[in-house]
């Protein structure tokens, strides 16, 4: 590396630049709390238009309510530089400075910290893939016994049954007669292959690289306006789901080993480390 | 040294972002012919050749093609409407009223309502003549009967129906939204609806209108002054259940600039 390379390298890894970032992330996560108040609406596409078509659209036509989002992925970039540039700094110093560790345990260990650090980025960039690269298909409505077709795919669904438990109890009587549970069976057909699976609130499914969420159903309520039975999926394909299953993984690994640094590894009264 | 680069590298930073916020405040879409329209939960988006693809209710993404003309790649044929819609099916009386403001009810031939709940007289006589179809009620819908009159688009509440009419190639568009729709939303549907019969002019009328009603009732308020406000709740009764109208319903800000103090203002959510 040349001088210049070398100056902004180390600018680039600097800790300063890492409370600046952390501050003014504070401070336009401030703004965005406070932008996003009664324009919620405008957020809610970005789940299945995906970030460019969002952009183009309610993000330009926005620019008050927005851009802040845009700030904080200014922000959110600089400070995955900053993280990576000073993490390998610290990750080359830790295995040039190998001979002072007496054990392996130990040295290894000391990774812990970094490992973290680039488990962050790889769940950062998970989400970036995902806003940028995920297929979604929203609001797949199916009523009971019917089949609906995904688009673009040759997996057609059929809703089986719905199972609706409802709230009865003394304690929130509120709630009373309110749907609070919810289980459809559905069956998958995709060429000659069938696939019975299950799906609740909270309970997706994967399905041919496709993951299963349910979105809405009927009827709510057990009494009032009478619905007919029906379902609401999401269907998505999202690349970036891996990569950040993958960093909470490492970050786990991580998490895991700094955790045994600190109860295994503690240095015993009077020892250097 | 160090401190004097540390506080110029945050005055530059802060004042990149600041600035970026204050242009991208600025910037303005054009008026006259935006390429996007935003209406509560409802969007617009033009395309190339004419065509423009609408986000409805419930999310879902449609196409609307001028009729003779061939519809972009990458829709399924019940996603497609042409335009102008001539067969019109619409499951909601404040659906057939707009229909009446932009002065297309000759498209409307299927509605879930028998003849007796209309007030709309060309809808009575429409029935009476047997032009316009009733096809049962909303929660138990004649799916041959609707097959058999043919509509190029289905406007419809019921989200359960959607699917059924999709096997039947029909397009259908889901006209609520998850959250309560407000007094905007509410006026400017008519704008949304107006796509379907190339009836835009007629809609910015329509909404001009009722805007400048809706002004004449807050000028007539703030005339009289803040004296007694009565209380009001907006809902429906069922059996051991009542559904009232969320603080950000439309139905609350008429009550509000009418004057009254709607009792659920706190309340958040949909209709």
């Amino acid at each position: 590396m040349d001088n210049s390379m070398k100056k902004i390298w180390k600018a680039l890894g600097s800790i300063r630049l890492t409370i600046m970032l952390l501050l003014l992330t504070v401070c336009d996560l401030a703004g965005g709390y406070l932008s996003l108040k009664g324009s919620e609406k405008i957020f809610r596409p970005l789940n299945d238009l995906g970030l460019i078509e969002w952009v183009n659209t309610y993000g330009r036509t926005y620019p008050g309510h927005t851009v802040w989002f845009f700030m904080l992925f200014i922000l959110l970039f600089l400070l995955s530089v900053n993280t990576f540039v000073c993490t390998t700094d610290r990750v080359f110093l830790l295995i040039k400075n190998r001979k002072y560790f007496t054990d392996s345990p130990r040295f290894f260990l000391k990774f812990s910290a970094h490992i973290m650090h680039y488990a962050l980025i790889l769940i950062l960039t998970g989400y970036l893939v995902s806003y940028l690269y995920a297929v979604t298909c929203s609001t797949m409505i199916i009523a009971l016994k019917q089949d609906v077709m995904i688009p673009g795919t040759e997996i057609k669904t059929r809703l089986q049954s719905l199972s609706i438990d409802y709230y009865q109890g003394d304690r929130l009587n509120f709630l009373n007669d309110r749907a609070c549970k919810v289980k459809a069976d559905l069956l998958l057909t995709s060429g000659s292959r069938e696939t019975n699976k299950t799906i609740g609130l909270n309970s997706p499914f994967w399905f041919k690289d496709f993951s299963f969420h349910l979105d809405d159903f009927a009827p709510r309520y057990r009494s009032g306006m009478q619905r007919k039975p029906y379902i609401s999926l999401i269907v998505k394909k999202d690349p970036g789901m891996k990569l950040y299953f993958a960093g909470t993984l490492l970050f786990l690994t991580g998490l895991i080993m700094y955790l045994c640094q600190w109860f295994l590894l503690q240095p015993k009264k009077g020892e250097r480390v | 040294m160090k401190r004097v680069f540390c506080c110029r590298s945050l005055l530059i930073i802060c004042a990149a972002l600041f600035s970026a916020w204050f242009f991208g405040g600025c910037i303005q879409s054009d008026e006259n012919s935006p390429a996007f329209v935003n209406i509560g939960e409802f969007s617009i988006k033009k395309l190339p050749e004419n065509c423009s693809e609408i986000r409805d209710g419930a999310g879902r993404i449609l196409v609307l093609v001028p009729r003779g003309q061939n519809p972009p790649k990458g829709y399924q044929k019940n996603r497609i409407i042409e335009t102008p819609v001539r067969r019109v099916v619409v499951y909601s009386g404040f659906n057939v009223s707009i229909l009446k403001a932009l002065n297309v009810l000759d498209t409307l031939v299927g509605v879930t309502h028998k003849k007796a709940y209309w007030t709309i007289d060309e809808v009575a006589k429409g029935m009476e003549s047997g032009r316009i179809a009733y096809i049962g009620e909303s929660n138990a819908v004649d799916f041959e009967k609707l097959k058999a009159i043919e509509p190029d688009l289905v406007l419809t509440w019921d989200a359960c129906a959607i699917s059924k009419i999709n096997e039947l190639d029909i397009p259908g568009v889901i006209t609520i939204t998850g959250e309560a729709m407000d007094l905007d939303t509410r006026m400017r549907f008519a704008q949304i609806m107006a796509l379907f019969f190339n009836r835009e002019r007629e809609a910015d009328e329509y909404v001009a209108k009722v805007k400048s009603a809706v002004k004449r009732v807050r000028d007539i308020f703030s005339d009289s002054g803040r004296g007694l406000r009565r209380k009001v709740i907006w809902g429906d009764i069922y059996e051991k259940r009542v559904l009232v109208e969320p603080g950000n319903s439309w139905a609350a800000e008429m009550v509000e600039l009418a004057g009254g103090e709607y009792l659920f203002n706190d309340i958040f959510g949909g209709s």
